[in-house]
């Protein structure tokens, strides 16, 4: 990590993307367990909502931040539009077209969230699962794209995260178990027998 | 179920069971042909007569027709060519009501006439019968074939399975559109059903036979109605206007109003009565709401000598349990919870502390569904406990005093 | 349609088909809601002789004008978008 030798604007767009991975796997994170209705120990659910909503917002401003030095210092070949229009950068196409899709689906993500009552539950929903492709995205766009993408340290803090999402949902998936367990115990016992008819 | 044929009304000819059922010449023989007047003469005559949805839950047809004409100028103005829909509803999910049945097999024609007047007394271009697949739906899919070239608005079949909840009247709605027959949220409480963003006029086969007869200018008929007990299966009868259940019990069969207990009235989603309450009350809304009751749809379930009034409730309250269309959360986990409470409580377990829990259990369901379907078993419930304080009192001391093993 | 009620008063109404009882209106609204066994949304109080306040399925649940504003939140925060909240009597005809 040379920090020194390199300008401050790349060490800038370098850490924001550390801070981001972080981020964004709280929010995921968070976004699981309230589609569980998880309460997580005394924290009610409409704060772990709202947890999930502004660290979705702080992501937003840092992707902003974040590119926005990739693109300001020059240090390498990427155009304000290749942050937008995946595969379109000189440098790194590719490692850098997976960040600009994850860019464009966490702005997809974010704008229906904020419309949701427009748009109905249904048209939202099936939006929001796109959250799911936005994780991988950004993490592999960190493995190849950055600096520190392969470093020891930055993988460890991969798996860390990787970690902490697969936890959320293994719990979701047991809560589910449960629900569905308790919706089959309720089921009703066929046929039907009429009451107070002859028997 | 297993019904038996309509017994004969104790006086005058049968307007709504007539035997054998007429076809088309015959029935315009005997009645006429069916006056189709304008749309506002049909809703005069309605609203003159006063006629009230037999469904069960007697609101007024008129009422329903404006809200519905109201309803479709409006979805008109938005788009037009949105004309509503008319639904004969036949579909009879209440195990213990046979009337509907009977009535239709008995007089197809009569309801078909009523559906006509209905489609005109809205402006709608479209009707269909809803019902379950069986001789009732038989008999209004021949008589609609026979009497198809003479009809001005064409008619529809939708045969749906057997269900509790397939007659509410958004599964009616939601069946034509080509759903599951299955209750569905409204815009707001009492608003009319909705298929495809255009108003449903839904009634009864009972109500449209009425219709078809009033605006003949006929008299009333009298109640109809489906009387069963623990040893007589369900019997649809034509009564007498004025009728009391004491006419209802006797017309099925001629001792059972002296050894009835109690009447659990306007079927599984209504209310327990003693027999000293009921039996001389007027089978109206009328005459029956003084003691807190409604005929609903006609259903009279009579509690006979040696029957448990509370294992009774138990079996009905778990059949309607079992009949929840699953879509509603405190329906779906209410229901089986307040019928194992029940259960509880007819086997004489449970305590006071079940007893509490079983009222606890019954506030839980009112209110809370797309539908009525948990405010009719919590009725039941709560009249039960209500009805037979003694037969509570003998349960929580662990036994039964009516059922000696 | 409603004269019976004045102009200003808001409705509660929940669409069950949709609530799943995750209970965040209940954590927003504690002075109108409170949740079932289940998680479902209760009207807050006590009932007759101890038993849950019946809700009332025909006009909704009334919510106090100090209570509406966080009525909207719990509206726009329900995780299926399952509450409703109608501000006036006037609008519903």
């Amino acid at each position: 990590m040379d920090l020194i030798a390199a300008s401050p604007l790349w060490v800038l767009a370098r850490a924001t993307g550390v801070v981001l991975l972080v981020l964004l796997t709280l929010v995921l994170s968070l976004g699981v367990a309230t589609s569980a209705g998880l309460r997580l120990a005394r924290v009610p659910r409409f704060a772990v909502q709202l947890l999930h909503r502004d660290a979705a917002l702080l992501a937003l401003a840092l992707l902003v931040v974040h590119v926005g030095t990739v693109v300001a210092d020059g240090y390498v070949d990427v155009g304000p539009l290749a942050a937008l229009v995946p595969f379109t950068s000189g440098y790194a196409p590719v490692w850098v077209g997976l960040g600009a899709l994850a860019l464009d689906l966490l702005l997809a993500l974010v704008v229906t969230s904020l419309l949701r009552a427009r748009l109905g539950q249904r048209a939202w929903r099936a939006v929001h699962l796109l959250a799911y492709a936005t994780w991988p995205l950004a993490v592999v766009h960190g493995l190849g794209a950055g600096t520190d993408g392969t470093s020891p340290w930055l993988l460890g803090l991969d798996a860390a995260c990787a970690a902490l999402l697969l936890a959320a949902l293994g719990v979701r998936t047991a809560t589910r178990a449960a629900r569905r367990a308790e919706a089959d115990a309720t089921a009703p016992r066929r046929p039907l027998t009429p009451a107070g008819a002859p028997r | 179920m297993t019904l038996l044929p309509p017994a004969p009304a104790p006086t005058g000819a049968l307007l709504l069971l007539p035997t054998p059922a007429p076809r088309l010449a015959d029935h315009v023989a005997r009645l006429g042909p069916v006056p189709l007047p304008a749309a506002d003469a049909v809703l005069d005559v309605v609203r003159a007569g006063g006629l009230r949805g037999r469904g069960g839950a007697w609101r007024s047809t008129a009422a329903k027709m404006d809200a519905v004409r109201a309803r479709a100028a409006r979805a008109r103005a938005a788009r037009p060519g949105r004309a509503p829909l008319v639904a004969a509803n036949a579909a009879e999910g209440e195990p213990a009501s046979g009337k509907d049945a009977a009535l239709a097999t008995a007089s197809p024609h009569l309801v078909l006439d009523g559906l006509q007047l209905a489609a005109r007394a809205v402006g709608a271009e479209h009707a269909v019968v809803h019902g379950h697949p069986g001789p009732a739906l038989d008999a209004l899919a021949a008589a609609a074939a026979e009497r198809a070239p003479h009809d001005p608005v064409p008619v529809r079949l939708v045969a749906v399975p057997r269900a509790y909840v397939a007659g509410q009247e958004t599964a009616v709605a939601r069946a034509a559109e080509g759903g599951p027959a299955l209750p569905r949220p409204r815009p707001r409480d009492g608003a009319p059903a909705e298929v495809a963003g255009a108003p449903a006029l839904v009634l009864n086969v009972e109500t449209l036979a009425r219709l078809a007869l009033t605006v003949r200018g006929l008299p009333a008929p009298g109640p109809l109605v489906t009387v069963s007990a623990p040893d007589l299966p369900p019997r649809a009868l034509e009564l007498r206007p004025g009728a009391r259940v004491r006419d209802a019990l006797a017309a099925a069969d001629a001792d059972l109003p002296g050894r009835t207990r109690a009447v659990l009235v306007g079927g599984y989603a209504g209310t327990w009565l003693t027999a000293d309450a009921a039996l001389d009350r007027e089978l109206s809304p009328e005459g029956l709401a003084p003691v807190g009751a409604s005929p609903g749809a006609g259903v009279l379930l009579a509690a006979t000598t040696g029957t448990c009034v509370l294992a009774t409730t138990a079996a009905v309250v778990r059949y309607l349990a079992d009949s929840s269309a699953r879509q509603c959360g405190p329906c779906w986990r209410g229901l089986p919870h307040l019928a194992g409470l029940v259960e509880e409580l007819a086997a004489g377990r449970g305590g006071p502390e079940g007893l509490a829990r079983l009222r606890e259990a019954v506030g839980l369901v009112v209110g809370r569904g797309a539908c009525a379907h948990p405010d009719g078993a919590a009725s039941t419930v709560a009249s039960a406990l209500a009805a037979v304080p003694d037969d509570v009192a003998a349960h929580l001391a662990g036994r039964c005093a009516e059922v000696r093993p | 349609m409603s004269g019976r009620r004045p102009a200003a008063d808001a409705r509660l109404t929940v669409d069950w088909t949709a609530c799943e009882g995750r209970g965040v209106c209940a954590e927003l609204l504690p002075e109108v809601l409170t949740t079932d066994p289940w998680g479902y949304p209760l009207p807050a109080g006590p009932g007759p002789d101890g038993t849950p306040r019946p809700w009332p399925r025909r006009d909704g649940l009334p919510v106090a004008p100090a209570s509406v504003a966080d009525a909207r939140r719990a509206v726009r925060m329900c995780p299926r978008l399952a509450l409703r909240l109608e501000e006036d009597a006037r609008r519903r005809a």
